[in-house]
């Protein structure tokens, strides 16, 4: 018993020790907005927010060492951010100041950054005629209002990949160009084969990341999640509608997995493991299934109706707002930016460089077949889509979307967007 | 009077003034991080509230407004108490039933005991990931082991809208038996032997000795592990933000989900706050009608 | 109380126990296969990856993260044993004015749970600039009443004699609490002590609004790392989750006794 107390004793004044000393460590390396640790010499630390898979981070770490070494007065702490849980708080970090200098974004929350004014003005960092290079179609999602919220890094495109040995089981070829696509009726057609003889349980996974991937199809007739012009929902239009009828179709003929779009549901896993024959991707899905599955995918186009489409985003660098050291993260940005280190990049996630100057330049090595068809899917991609991001509101609308778009499957197609239509324009129209 | 020491330490330190110190640093720590807190939750639900600006605007009852017509915050009360009033009666009955068969001697009770308890002090957000992979759909060894012993058509468990809820509260249950264990072994210790000798002696069978005797003596544990059993279900997270959060389209929504998702995935402060307090409502309210069910037990 | 038969009892606990240890079992399991075998039916791994454990831990700094639950867990665990034991013990050694007010406030306090208070509380550490901080977990943590009632009711079966003798012979307050009081309240600080310990190294929501920088997380942030955006590495999740739950298991079987007596009576008193 007498042990027990001193325990606990000695417990308690490690425990103040400890609490004055962590509170005393983290005041001196915040420093005031402005002043440096030592004034001797001004070095700079600054943090990368990086996400990822494993296979990239080698990639994005030695870029960061080759700009350390350049750059040995600015130190770079690279902070891998984890995937769930992480974006949410994002707001909350750059509010209370604790999200670091410079983010690697998907272009959904560069934009969204932006929009809300936590991510600073690139305009003024940069030099004139930075932009140039840069295609335009990429800058217009991270550069709302005129402003340059984020750099582009790559542009990532979406695709189908298909499981060639469960294609060569049923007999069924791919289509190779734009033209040649499968339109949706002739896709459930393969799709009977696919599961018949192919030996997979579902034929296609559907995307089910953000919204408009997983809706995707609503591009294609005209259709759209909300009218860009009137800012209201736009699902419950004809075109619209076709398009969702076209997902509960099928669902209805089991082609897709009914916990599709669950988040338990993992469709690489499915894929790998053969259960999907085919799924809506893109190039980021090639280097992972390399790795699982090599040599044993294809890619082909998204069905048309009439024309086949494709979502294009990709991500950016953004610098935020409160950065206290905002040339030095330019700098950084800068450096990832140039030519040599997108390539870099660019072949490391098997994505499309951004850079005009870069195209059709970048050498995937063994992707090579896959993005020469990629770069034509590239050609497709709506620009309804980065309209979208644009209206306000739009991040409550992708969260509810997200939330909901499970619902499709289990109602008929128009009372479902009745009911989404009435929480999208709670939300874009407070 | 206490030796050593400034006169004015000596006074403060002395028998009058001895226990507001004591109690300071921790009725300092409930009045900023409580008290203070719950009436700015309440002046947050009629703000409208910018988390990046830090300042908020009066919007008087609109946020009240946009919950209660948000058929999402509507759906987390009824999936809540549709999970208390699944999860509650499951763990107390599995906890009383292992609180009876422990009670009295088997070979190796301690170390049963033991096992039964042991996953009420494992972290919620572990085996949430256990168990979610345990219920992965198809793969999972939960659907292989139903497949191989002929079942088909297995729903996707946590992918399914009607069994979402129904694995989060196993999944709760499981966790909670050994706490609702615990407290019943005592409350059952507390009956003295000679009371069922005394029973046994007048003829009666285990069945009545389980109603007439030890059910009734052990009202005041049983309600009170009924209090804290609902008090806890209602403020349930942990196990759905890290298995469903929250869907399959809204199936296991929450109401603490609920604001967490208002607050940091929607932005609207104002309007988490306006749930959070319709939350303490609630527990307030059950809080204050159990203790009066108590009483008026007691006095039967 | 019913005369089943002992083997009866025994056979019925042993199903249930089965349940209870199952997903233990398949967690270590799963976390010694190849991760291509994460799902397959059998009990034995093809090959033990013991290597599970030395890739899950450097996928993410745990070591950080370990550190940083252990400085939270400690740090937190022994401020409130000390606070708490304060608190209770003024509570049941003194008459003073205002008792019953501030009684009646500590109890009231117990009915607001932190989910409901959370964002307040959050906006409160951000404007003291604790967001991402030890502190800024620890200190509202540190604020509830339940481990005052829990102390109080054991500390007022101290006999008042011996209080009073203290005090003749020139023991000051202060030197009755640390000399006297706390050492004979040995076992109800130590149930406290675990419970806290446990409650401080399983928290995850708290955690998880303060901490924003990556090497500030906690084991339990930590461990949604292995939770990608396309997949799930299962055998270094269950290894990590082993690793987790490794302190909590060894607090167990050092203190259960504390502890099941600790909960035990928190029910008898109501």
């Amino acid at each position: 018993m007498f042990n027990k107390r001193w325990i606990v004793g000695v417990l308690c004044a490690i425990a103040v020790l400890a609490l004055t000393a962590c509170t005393t460590t983290k005041k001196t390396t915040d420093n005031p907005a402005g002043a440096t640790t030592t004034p001797t010499e001004s070095e700079v630390t600054i943090r990368y927010g990086w996400f990822g898979n494993p296979a990239q981070e080698e990639t994005a770490k030695g870029m960061v060492d080759a700009f350390m070494k350049l750059n040995p007065k600015i130190k770079v702490e690279f902070e891998n951010i984890p995937n769930q849980g992480y974006w949410e708080k994002l707001m909350t970090a750059v509010n209370s100041k604790t999200a670091p200098d410079v983010l690697r974004l998907t272009s959904y929350w560069g934009y969204l950054l932006g929009a809300e004014g936590a991510a600073l003005d690139l305009k003024p960092l940069m030099p004139a005629g930075y932009l140039d290079d840069f295609d335009p179609a990429l800058l217009t999602y991270a550069a709302p209002k005129g402003r340059v919220y984020g750099i582009p890094q790559s542009n990532n495109v979406q695709v189908i990949v298909y499981n060639k040995d469960i294609f060569a089981k049923a007999g069924v070829t791919a289509p190779t160009t734009p033209e040649t696509a499968w339109t949706w009726d002739e896709m459930m057609n393969v799709c009977k084969k696919l599961q018949a003889t192919g030996g997979a349980k579902y034929c296609y996974g559907i995307y089910n990341g953000a919204p408009q991937g997983r809706l995707i199809n609503l591009y294609q007739t005209g259709g759209s999640i909300v009218d860009i012009q009137k800012k209201t929902s736009n699902l419950t239009s004809p075109q619209s509608l076709q398009a969702l009828e076209i997902i509960k179709a099928l669902y209805d003929g089991k082609y897709i997995a009914p916990n599709s779009w669950t988040t338990d549901y993992n469709l690489q896993k499915e894929f790998t493991a053969g259960t999907v024959a085919m799924f809506h991707g893109g190039n980021f899905s090639l280097a992972p299934l390399e790795a699982a599955m090599p040599g044993k995918y294809g890619v082909t186009f998204i069905p048309r109706n009439p024309k086949t489409v494709s979502m294009v985003g990709g991500e950016v660098y953004s610098i935020t707002k409160d950065s206290k050291h905002p040339k030095e993260a330019w700098k950084l940005v800068e450096f990832m930016s140039n030519a040599e280190n997108m390539t870099k990049w660019s072949q490391a996630t098997v994505a499309i460089p951004p850079r005009k100057s870069l195209m059709g330049k970048v050498d995937y090595g063994i992707y090579t077949p896959h993005m020469s068809l990629i770069a034509v899917a590239a050609q497709y991609g709506s620009t309804l889509i980065l309209d979208e991001f644009q209206v306000p509101g739009w991040s409550k609308v992708d969260t509810m979307l997200r939330e909901r778009t499970v619902q499709l499957f289990t109602m008929p197609a128009k009372q479902w967007a009745e009911q989404v239509s009435v929480d999208i324009n709670k939300a874009t129209q407070p | 009077m206490p030796k050593g020491g400034s006169p004015l330490f000596r006074r403060l330190t002395g028998v009058r003034w001895a226990p507001y110190l004591f109690i300071f640093p921790n009725a300092l720590l409930l009045l900023v991080f409580v008290i203070y807190p719950i009436f700015r939750v309440g002046l947050l639900s009629f703000q409208k509230y910018s988390i990046l600006k830090n300042e908020g605007i009066w919007v008087g009852l609109r946020n009240y407004e946009a919950i209660l017509t948000d058929q999402v915050f509507i759906k987390s009360l009824t999936n809540t108490v549709y999970y208390t009033f699944g999860r509650v009666p499951l763990v107390m009955l599995a906890g009383l039933v292992v609180a009876l068969l422990l009670n009295q001697w088997v070979p190796m009770r301690g170390f049963i005991r033991s096992v039964y308890f042991f996953p009420t002090v494992t972290s919620m957000v572990v085996i949430s990931l256990v168990f979610r992979f345990l219920f992965a759909p198809d793969l999972g060894i939960v659907s292989t082991t139903l497949t191989a012993l002929g079942f088909q058509n297995l729903p996707t468990w946590l992918g399914d809208p009607h069994w979402a809820m129904r694995i989060v509260i196993l999944v709760s249950a499981w966790k909670g038996i050994g706490y609702c264990m615990v407290l019943f072994l005592a409350g059952l210790q507390g009956i003295p032997a000679y009371v069922y000798e005394a029973a046994r002696i007048d003829g009666a069978s285990n069945r009545q000795m389980l109603r007439l005797i030890t059910l009734p003596l052990l009202r005041p544990t049983t309600l009170f592990v009924l209090i804290i059993s609902v008090i806890d279900a209602f403020k349930v997270f942990d196990q759905v933000y890290v298995m469903t959060q929250g869907g399959p389209g809204y199936a296991t929504m929450t109401i603490v989900q609920y604001v967490y998702r208002a607050a940091f995935q929607m932005f609207e402060m104002g309007q988490a706050s306006a749930a959070a307090l319709v939350l303490f409502a609630i527990i307030l309210i059950l809080t204050l009608l159990q203790y009066r069910g108590f009483k008026v037990g007691e006095d039967m | 109380m019913a005369r089943i038969s002992t083997a009866v009892r025994f056979a019925l606990l042993m199903v249930g126990l089965g349940f209870v240890i199952f997903p233990f079992v398949w967690m270590i399991s799963t976390s010694l296969r190849p991760e291509r075998e994460v799902f397959a039916l059998t009990l034995w791994p093809s090959e033990i990856m013991w290597s599970n454990y030395r890739d899950a831990w450097r996928a993410a700094p745990f070591a950080r993260f370990f550190l940083n639950s252990f400085i939270i867990a400690i740090v937190g665990t022994g401020l409130a044993v000390y606070l708490n034991a304060m608190s209770g013990h003024a509570f049941s050694a003194y008459r003073f004015r205002f008792k019953n007010a501030l009684f009646l406030t500590f109890l009231a306090t117990m009915m607001i749970p932190g989910q409901v208070t959370m964002i307040p509380v959050f906006l409160i550490i951000n404007s003291l600039g604790w967001v991402n901080s030890y502190a800024g977990v620890i200190v509202p943590g540190l604020a509830s009443a339940f481990g005052t009632f829990m102390l109080r009711q054991q500390m007022g079966t101290l006999p008042r004699d011996l209080l009073e003798a203290a005090r003749i012979d020139g023991c000051g307050e202060l030197g009755l609490f640390h000399r006297i009081v706390l050492p004979l309240s040995g076992p109800v600080l130590a149930a406290f002590t675990i419970l806290m310990f446990v409650a401080e190294w399983n928290a995850f929501l708290w955690p998880l609004i303060v901490l924003n920088k990556p090497q500030m997380f906690t084991v339990q942030i930590g461990l949604q790392r292995f939770v990608g955006q396309y997949d799930v590495t299962y055998s270094h999740l269950m290894a990590m989750s082993v690793l987790s739950l490794a302190p909590i298991l060894l607090v167990f079987l050092a203190f259960q006794k504390y502890l099941v007596q600790g909960i035990a009576t928190t029910g008898i008193k109501n």
